[in-house]
C-alpha cells in the first residue's frame, strides 16, 4: 500500500511540474508591466538635438532588439508590429538618437559601422536603465547589424538587430549583379563549351605528386604511415579536450573552448577545407579513430596477419547510402541554437559519435560510420565533389591491368581501402576519405592527388545518379540549411532563435545541464521552428526544384523521365551549396575571431591567462564590409550552378540545344535563390 | 609483435588521453596555479555566475578583524555586482573577461573602465551578506555569500 502512495505521489508531482511549467510565461522578466514608459521617454529630445531628431526608443532583451517606438520631434510617435520591431529603416540622412532600455540583465548597443568599436569603447544598459546613445548621422547607405556586446549568456553571439539605411543602394547593386551573372553565365554556356566550367576545360589536372621536388616530398608525407596518425591522434587530443572543457568548463558557450573552437573555427574552417583540400577534414577526423585501432588492433602499423577485433558483419545494404547523415545533418541544425551555445550538448554531440564510431567498427572494421551514419560526412563527400582536390588513380589502365588488387585487398605496408571503394577506378570524392591508405598498398605506385577545375566529375555523378535520392536531399538540406543558419547567427528575427533556442536563457555544461529542461510550451515553439526547417528542407524546396526539372524536361522536349533529370540536376547544388556555405563560413569568422583566440588564452573561462597576451575585446572585423566580402561567394556560386546545370544537361541529353533549354529553365531558380541568400544578407 | 613506431604510439596516445581525461580532478589544481589572484597576498578572488550557474564562488569568505584585504570580482558569465550594504561596498558593473579591457561608458555619459575589486578593512565582527547589486536575470536574489570576520571584540 505504502508502495503504491509513494507512486501516485510522484506522478502527481510529475503531472504539477509538467502543468506547472506549461503554464509558465516565457520571460515574464522581459516585459515587466509595471515599469513606467516615462523615464524611458525623452520629450525634450527635439529642443536638445534640434527638430529634425529621430528618437527611437529600444528594448533590449535576451536575446535580441525589439524597437518600442519612433518619436520624430516631440509630436509623433509610432509603434511597429512585434514581426518587424527587430529591423530599424531609415532615410539617407537621418538623425537618430537611440534611448535603450533593459529589463532583464545588462546588455549593450553596437552598431556595426557607426559606432566605435566594443574593443575601444562599450554602451553598457544595466536593467532598468536608459541608455542614450547618438545623435547618429545615418549618412552611408545599406543594412548595417545593431549587436549587443556585452556578454549577456547563451545567446549573445545572436543577439542581432537590422538597421537599414534606405536607400538601399548596396542591396540593389547586390540584386543586379545576381541577374548580370545570371544572364552572362547563361549567355557563355550559349556558346556550347562542352566539358568547360567558366571557361576552364575540365580535363586539365595538375598532378600534385609529379611537380619537381614538392611532389616527391608530398608522396612520402602522404605514404608515411605517421601522417595520418599525427594527424588523428592531435585531433583526438583536441576534441576529447573539447568534451572534457564542454563537461567542466564555463557554462557560458562564449567563454567556452569546446563552441568557440567548434562552432566558429572549425564549422568555418571545413567548409574552405571542402573547396581547397575536398576531405582532408576526414583525414584526420578523430571521431572513428578509436574504433578503428581497436578493430585493427594497431594504430600506426599493418600487422603482418591481419585479424580484425570486430564481428566483421556485412553493412546493410539498405544502410549504405547517405540518407542517415544527410538526416542527422538536419536533426543536427534542428538543434543547432543548443550545440553552438551550451558546451555541455557539444560535449554529448561528439561522446554519442565517438561511441558510435568505436560500436560500429566492432561490427565492421571498414569506415561504415562514417560512409553512412556521422553528419559531417554526408555533407563533406557531397561537397567534395566541387572541390578543386581529388585522389585518383595516376593512369587508371595500370590498375586495370593489375591483378592483385592490393588497393582494395591490402599488403603488409597497407590497409584495403577502409572506405569500401576501389581506389584505382575511383572517379568521385563522394565516398573517397581521403585515408591515404591506397598510396602506401599501391605496389606501383600509381595513386596521386590530382587538383582541377571546380565540378569536373559532376556530370558524370549526375548522368549516373538513377535513384540517388539520398544524394539529393542532402543537396537540399544543405542549401536551405545554409540560409536559415545565416538567419539564425546573423538575423534579426529574435522569435525564429527563441523557438530554435526553446526559450532557455543560460548556458549549461554537466553541472548546470538542468537549466536546459524545457517546458511543455517550450517545446511545442520548438516544434514549431523544426517543422518549418524540415519543411522547407524536405519537402517545399525539393517540390520547386522537381517542378522547374519537369519545366525544363518539357522544354527541352527530351525523351526521359522527369525524375532521372531532377536527380541529377540536383548536383547542381553541390558547388552552388558549398559557396553559399563558405559566405556564411567567412561572415562568422569576421565576426567571431575574437572568441576562438580568447579561448586558447583561457580554454576553461575561469579567468586564466595561458598565452603572453591578454583577451581581445569582441569586434567585428571589417563590420561595414561583410555584404561585400560574403556576396562574391554567392555570385561565384551562381555561376558555378548554372555552369553545371549545362555540363549535367549537356551529358544527359547528348545535345547542347536542349542542355541550353533545360538549363535556362533551372537558372532562373538558381538566380531566385541567389536573390533570397542576397536579400537575407542585404535587403 | 609490435614494433617501436606503434609502442611508441600507443604510450603517446594513452599518456596524452589519460592527461587530458583526468582533467575534471587536476583542474582544481590547475585552476590555482593558472590564477594569479589565488596567490597574491590578502587577496580574496570571488567568482560570480548568475543563480542559474549556482551564484558566488566561495560563498562563505573568512577574514580576521583590522586586516586589511582586496577582494577580486570575477564575472564569469554576464555582467554582475558585488555588495555588502553593512560594509558600504557597491562595486558594479563587474563585466566579464575581454570587455575588461575596453572603456565603458556608463551611464549616461560617464566614461570609465570597468571596475572588479575593491580593498576592505573591516573593524567589526560579525557575518556580512554580499550580493549581486547589478540585476543578472530572475536568480539574482539567489546570489548571496557570507563574509565572516573573526576576531576580539
Amino acid at each position: 500500500m505504502k508502495k503504491y502512495m509513494v507512486f501516485l505521489a510522484l506522478i502527481l508531482s510529475i503531472l504539477l511540474s509538467i502543468y506547472t511549467a506549461a503554464s509558465a510565461e516565457v520571460y515574464p522578466w522581459v516585459y515587466t508591466p509595471s515599469v513606467e514608459v516615462d523615464p524611458w521617454v525623452n520629450p525634450r529630445a527635439y529642443e536638445q538635438y534640434g527638430s529634425d531628431v529621430k528618437v527611437i526608443y529600444i528594448n533590449v532583451f535576451q536575446f535580441g532588439f525589439n524597437v518600442k517606438a519612433v518619436q520624430m520631434g516631440n509630436v509623433e510617435i509610432i509603434y511597429p508590429t512585434e514581426l518587424t520591431s527587430s529591423i530599424i529603416k531609415l532615410k539617407q540622412g537621418d538623425k537618430v538618437v537611440f534611448r535603450v532600455k533593459s529589463y532583464d540583465v545588462t546588455h549593450g548597443i553596437y552598431i556595426f559601422g557607426y559606432m566605435p568599436p566594443p574593443s575601444e569603447v562599450v554602451y553598457p544598459v544595466a536593467p532598468g536603465d536608459v541608455v542614450e546613445v547618438g545623435p547618429i548621422t545615418f549618412d552611408k547607405p545599406g543594412k548595417f547589424k545593431i549587436k549587443d556586446p556585452v556578454p549577456c549568456d547563451a545567446l549573445n553571439p545572436f543577439d542581432y538587430a537590422d538597421l537599414i539605411v534606405e536607400p538601399n543602394k548596396p542591396y540593389h547593386m547586390l540584386l543586379a549583379a545576381t541577374f548580370a551573372v545570371f544572364v552572362f553565365t547563361l549567355a557563355y554556356v550559349s556558346i556550347g563549351f562542352e566539358n568547360r566550367m567558366l571557361g576552364v576545360p575540365l580535363n586539365r589536372e595538375l598532378d600534385l605528386l609529379s611537380l619537381p621536388l614538392i611532389g616527391g616530398i608530398l608522396r612520402r608525407i602522404v605514404r608515411w604511415r605517421g601522417t595520418t596518425f599525427l594527424l588523428q591522434f592531435v585531433n583526438l587530443a583536441v576534441f576529447i579536450f573539447i568534451i572534457v572543457v564542454g563537461l567542466i568548463g564555463n557554462p557560458t558557450g562564449g567563454e567556452n573552448f569546446s563552441i568557440t573552437v567548434v562552432w566558429i573555427l572549425w564549422f568555418a574552417m571545413v567548409e574552405f577545407m571542402i573547396f581547397f583540400a575536398g576531405r582532408l577534414w576526414c583525414t584526420m577526423c578523430p571521431m572513428p579513430v578509436l574504433g578503428e585501432w581497436l578493430a585493427r588492433r594497431r594504430i600506426v602499423e599493418v600487422p603482418k596477419v591481419r585479424k580484425w577485433f570486430s564481428l566483421n558483419k556485412e553493412w546493410p545494404k539498405s544502410l549504405d547510402n547517405m540518407w542517415i547523415s544527410a538526416l542527422s545533418f538536419l536533426g543536427i541544425s534542428l538543434i543547432i541554437v543548443w550545440l553552438t551555445t551550451r558546451p555541455v550538448i557539444t560535449s554529448l554531440l561528439f561522446i554519442l559519435l565517438i561511441m558510435l564510431g568505436l560500436i560500429l567498427h566492432l561490427y565492421n572494421p571498414r569506415r561504415y560510420f562514417c560512409r553512412s551514419i556521422c553528419p559531417a560526412n554526408g555533407y563533406i563527400g557531397y561537397h567534395a565533389n566541387a572541390s578543386i582536390f581529388s585522389v585518383r588513380a595516376k593512369d587508371r589502365a595500370v590498375c586495370l591491368r593489375h591483378r592483385y588488387k592490393d588497393c582494395v585487398n591490402g599488403n603488409p605496408t597497407g590497409y584495403g581501402c577502409p572506405w569500401g571503394l576501389y581506389p584505382g577506378g575511383n572517379d568521385e570524392n563522394t565516398y573517397c576519405g581521403q585515408c591515404f591508405e591506397c598510396f602506401r598498398s599501391c605496389p606501383l605506385n600509381n595513386m596521386t592527388i590530382k587538383l582541377r577545375m571546380v565540378g569536373k566529375d559532376l556530370a558524370n555523378i549526375a548522368r549516373r545518379a538513377k535513384d540517388r535520392y539520398d544524394e539529393a536531399w542532402m543537396g537540399f538540406i544543405r542549401f536551405t540549411t545554409a540560409i536559415f543558419y545565416e538567419l539564425v547567427f546573423f538575423g534579426p528575427y529574435f522569435v525564429l532563435k527563441d523557438w530554435g533556442d526553446m526559450h532557455r536563457a543560460w548556458g549549461a555544461n554537466l553541472k548546470s545541464a538542468g537549466v536546459l529542461i524545457p517546458t511543455i510550451h517550450d517545446l511545442a515553439d520548438w516544434f514549431k521552428w523544426a517543422i518549418i526547417v524540415s519543411g522547407i528542407a524536405l519537402i517545399l524546396f525539393p517540390a520547386i526544384f522537381y517542378a522547374f526539372s519537369w519545366c525544363a524536361n518539357r522544354f527541352a522536349k527530351s525523351d526521359l523521365p522527369t525524375k532521372r533529370v531532377f536527380l541529377a540536376f540536383s548536383y547542381s547544388l553541390a558547388p552552388y551549396g558549398l559557396l553559399i556555405w563558405m559566405s556564411f563560413a567567412i561572415s562568422l569568422l569576421l565576426i567571431n575571431w575574437v572568441r576562438p583566440i580568447n579561448s586558447f588564452i583561457d580554454p576553461f573561462g575561469l579567468g586564466w591567462n595561458l598565452l603572453p597576451m591578454k583577451k581581445i575585446p569582441w569586434h567585428p572585423l571589417m563590420p561595414d564590409k561583410l555584404v561585400f566580402i560574403q556576396a562574391p561567394f554567392v555570385l561565384f556560386g551562381l555561376a558555378l550552378a548554372i555552369n553545371s546545370t549545362y555540363n549535367i544537361a549537356r551529358e544527359l541529353f547528348k545535345d547542347h540545344r536542349k542542355a541550353l533549354k533545360a538549363t535556362t529553365v533551372m537558372s532562373i531558380l538558381h538566380w531566385i535563390a541567389a536573390i533570397v541568400v542576397v536579400w537575407v544578407m542585404a535587403g | 609483435m609490435r614494433s617501436v613506431w606503434e609502442i611508441l604510439a600507443i604510450i603517446l596516445t594513452v599518456t596524452t588521453l589519460g592527461a587530458i581525461l583526468s582533467l575534471p580532478v587536476t583542474l582544481p589544481l590547475l585552476d590555482d596555479y593558472f590564477t594569479p589572484e589565488k596567490h597574491e597576498p590578502n587577496t580574496v578572488l570571488v567568482r560570480a555566475y548568475v543563480g542559474q550557474h549556482g551564484g558566488f564562488e566561495p560563498k562563505i569568505i573568512k577574514l580576521k578583524k583590522g586586516e586589511k584585504v582586496r577582494i577580486v570580482v570575477e564575472a564569469m558569465d554576464l555582467t554582475q555586482g558585488f555588495a555588502v550594504d553593512e560594509l558600504g561596498i557597491d562595486i558594479k558593473p563587474i563585466v566579464p573577461g575581454d570587455l575588461q579591457e575596453s572603456k565603458l561608458v556608463y551611464y549616461m555619459g560617464t566614461l570609465k573602465p570597468p571596475v572588479n575589486s575593491t580593498e576592505i578593512v573591516v573593524n567589526k565582527t560579525g557575518v556580512f551578506k554580499f550580493i549581486n547589486s547589478n540585476p543578472a536575470g530572475e536568480m539574482t536574489p539567489f546570489q548571496i555569500g557570507y563574509i565572516i570576520v573573526e576576531g576580539e571584540e
